[in-house]
C-alpha cells in the first residue's frame, strides 16, 4: 500500500521510543461531547499541541490486518494524570487496517477516515486541528481531568468510533507527550504521509498528469504504489 | 442575576451591540459594559471589537496578536498564490486560527475583527467566518460588540441577531441624529429584542435638558463627563481598573434599565 514505508518508519520510531502499552476498554470509553463546545484557559487543565509547541497528528492506513494490534494503545511520555505541566508537545497517530481497499478510491477513503477523528469530539476536550498541516491543538478541561480522563479512555472512544465505520478491521492508537524532539520525529513521518495524500489528491482531481514540474514528482518516484496509480491514470 | 427582579431571565444568552457616532465614548462604554457583565461572575463574556480602529483592546487592557481580517487576508493570499485547500480543510484551518486569535483573561475573552483591506468579493469566506463567530459566541453567556458607527457593519461582518442594542450619543444634535439613523437602519436590517439610548459625556443637567433626544428610543440613562475616565483614556490605562463611582455606577444603572442585569437597588 502507498503508506507501507511510512508504516515501517512508524514501527521503528515506536521501537526506539519504547512507550507504555495497554488495551482499550470499551466499558471505560470517554463520553462524547458537543462539537461547538470550547474550553477557555480559565477552565483548562492541560493543553496538548498548543500552537507554540510541537504537534503532529495523522492517521495511517494499511490493508494488512496483521500489521495492526487491534485495541492497543501506546503512550510515549507521561499520561494526563502523570504530569503537572500545563502545556505539552503532542503527537497522535491512529493506525487503521481497512479492507475493500481500492487504489482509485484511496484518497476519498483516507479523507473520509481522517474526518472520523475530527468528528469524535470528547466531552471536556476541545479540539482544533489543521489536518493538512497534521496539527492538533487540544484543551482538556479541569472537570474532565477531575473525572479521570486519560489516554486509554480517549483511545477507547476513538476505537469505537472507527470500528463503527464500515471496512475498518483494526484500530491501534499512539500518543506522544514525551517532548518536542519526540513529537518532531513523529512529525517527519506525518509530513511524508501528508505529501502522499496530497499527491493522491492531485491525481484524483486534476486531469493534467504530466510529471514534469509537478511538486509531487519526488513522492511518486519514492513510493512505488503511487507510481502505479499514476501509470494507471495515464493509461 | 438579581433574584428580586430576575429581569434578564428571558434571555438565555445576551448579545449586546453598542453603536453610535465616532467620538462619543462608545468604546469606553463598551469596556465598562463588558466589565460589569464579567464581574457578575454568572457566565463567560466575549467582547468583540468590530471597530476597525481596534480601540477596545487597549481599553480592556488585552493584547491583539491577530485580527479576524488578518486571518481572512492570509487565507485569500494563500488562495491567490495557488495553495489549494478543500472546503473541509479551509474550515478546519479557520477554526484553528480563529481560536488562536482569541485573547483570554479569567472569564473574559476578546476577539478583534480588524479592518477589511482585501478588495474583491469573498462572500464564501466571509460567510464561513460569520458562522464561526456565531458558533464561538454560543459558548458565552454574554457577547458584547463594539460596533462601527453603522449597525449594518455589525450585521454584515459579525452577527445578524442581537438581543440588546445600546445606542450611545453625547448631547450634540449631530450625535443624536446619528443615533436616530442607526435605529432606523437597525429596524430594517438587524433582529434585536431591546434597544435603548445612553447619553454620554454630559457636561451638566442643563445640557441634558436641552438635548433633543430622539423619539421612539427609550432613554436608559446618562453618564456625566468624568475627569478620571479622561485620564485613564489619556494614559491608555485599562478601564477595568476604573473606580465604581461615578461612571461605572451610572452604566450599571443603564444596564439595569435595559433589563440586561438585575436592578440591585431593589
Amino acid at each position: 500500500m502507498v503508506f507501507d514505508e511510512c508504516y515501517e518508519e512508524l514501527r521503528r520510531y515506536m521501537e526506539k521510543h519504547q512507550g507504555a502499552s495497554g488495551r482499550v476498554d470499551k466499558d471505560s470509553s470517554w463520553p462524547l461531547g458537543k462539537r461547538s463546545s470550547i474550553v477557555l484557559t480559565e477552565d483548562t487543565a492541560i493543553e496538548l499541541g498548543h500552537p507554540q509547541t510541537e504537534s503532529a497528528a495523522f492517521i495511517l492506513l494499511t490493508d494488512d490486518k496483521s500489521k495492526v494490534n487491534d485495541g492497543q494503545v501506546t503512550v510515549i511520555g507521561p499520561d494526563l494524570d502523570q504530569t503537572s505541566e500545563k502545556k505539552l508537545a503532542f503527537g497522535k497517530v491512529i493506525i487503521l487496517a481497512v479492507d475493500n481497499y481500492d487504489h482509485d478510491q484511496l484518497f476519498d477513503r483516507y479523507a473520509e477516515l481522517d474526518q472520523v477523528r475530527h468528528n469524535a469530539i470528547l466531552d471536556g476536550y476541545m479540539l482544533r486541528a489543521v489536518p493538512q498541516d497534521m496539527r492538533e491543538w487540544s484543551r482538556i478541561s479541569r472537570q474532565a481531568v477531575k473525572r479521570g480522563i486519560n489516554f486509554q479512555k480517549m483511545a477507547s472512544a476513538i476505537y469505537s468510533q472507527y470500528h463503527a465505520h464500515e471496512g475498518v478491521t483494526a484500530v491501534e492508537t499512539l500518543f506522544v507527550t514525551k517532548g518536542s524532539a519526540e513529537v518532531a520525529g513523529l512529525k517527519e513521518i506525518g509530513t511524508k504521509v501528508g505529501r502522499i495524500v496530497a499527491a493522491m489528491n492531485k491525481m484524483a482531481f486534476e486531469m493534467h498528469l504530466d510529471c514534469h514540474g509537478c511538486e509531487f514528482e519526488d513522492v511518486c518516484e519514492e513510493v512505488g504504489e503511487l507510481r502505479k496509480m499514476r501509470d494507471q491514470k495515464k493509461a | 442575576m438579581c433574584e428580586g427582579c430576575g429581569c434578564h431571565e428571558m434571555y438565555e444568552r445576551s448579545i449586546v451591540a453598542v453603536c453610535g457616532k465616532g467620538g462619543v465614548g462608545k468604546t469606553s462604554l463598551t469596556t465598562i459594559i463588558t466589565r460589569i457583565l464579567a464581574e457578575q461572575g454568572d457566565g463567560k463574556v466575549l467582547a468583540i471589537d468590530a471597530d476597525p480602529a481596534v480601540g477596545l483592546a487597549t481599553s480592556l487592557g488585552m493584547g491583539v496578536t491577530r485580527t479576524l481580517d488578518d486571518i481572512r487576508s492570509e487565507l485569500i493570499g494563500r488562495m491567490q498564490s495557488g495553495v489549494k485547500e478543500d472546503r473541509r480543510e479551509m474550515i478546519a484551518r479557520l477554526e484553528y486560527e480563529l481560536f488562536e486569535a482569541l485573547t483570554e483573561r479569567d472569564n473574559l475573552a476578546f476577539l478583534a475583527i480588524g479592518r477589511p483591506e482585501t478588495e474583491g468579493c469573498y462572500c464564501q469566506i466571509n460567510g464561513i467566518l460569520k458562522d464561526m463567530i456565531a458558533s464561538l459566541s454560543a459558548n458565552f453567556k454574554y457577547v458584547v460588540i463594539d460596533g462601527e458607527a453603522g449597525v449594518e457593519q455589525v450585521n454584515r461582518r459579525v452577527m445578524e441577531r442581537v438581543s440588546h442594542m445600546v445606542l450611545v450619543s453625547d448631547t450634540s444634535a449631530k450625535g443624536l441624529n446619528v443615533v436616530k439613523t442607526i435605529k432606523d437602519v437597525a429596524d430594517t436590517t438587524v433582529h434585536y429584542d431591546r434597544i435603548g439610548l445612553i447619553v454620554n459625556r454630559v457636561h451638566s443637567t442643563e445640557d441634558l435638558e436641552r438635548a433633543k433626544l430622539p423619539e421612539g428610543i427609550p432613554l436608559l440613562g446618562h453618564v456625566f463627563e468624568d475627569r478620571q475616565l479622561r485620564d485613564f483614556d489619556l494614559e491608555a490605562r485599562p478601564l477595568l481598573e476604573l473606580p465604581e463611582e461615578p461612571v461605572v455606577h451610572s452604566v450599571r444603572h443603564c444596564l439595569a434599565n435595559l433589563g440586561l442585569i438585575g436592578d440591585h437597588r431593589h
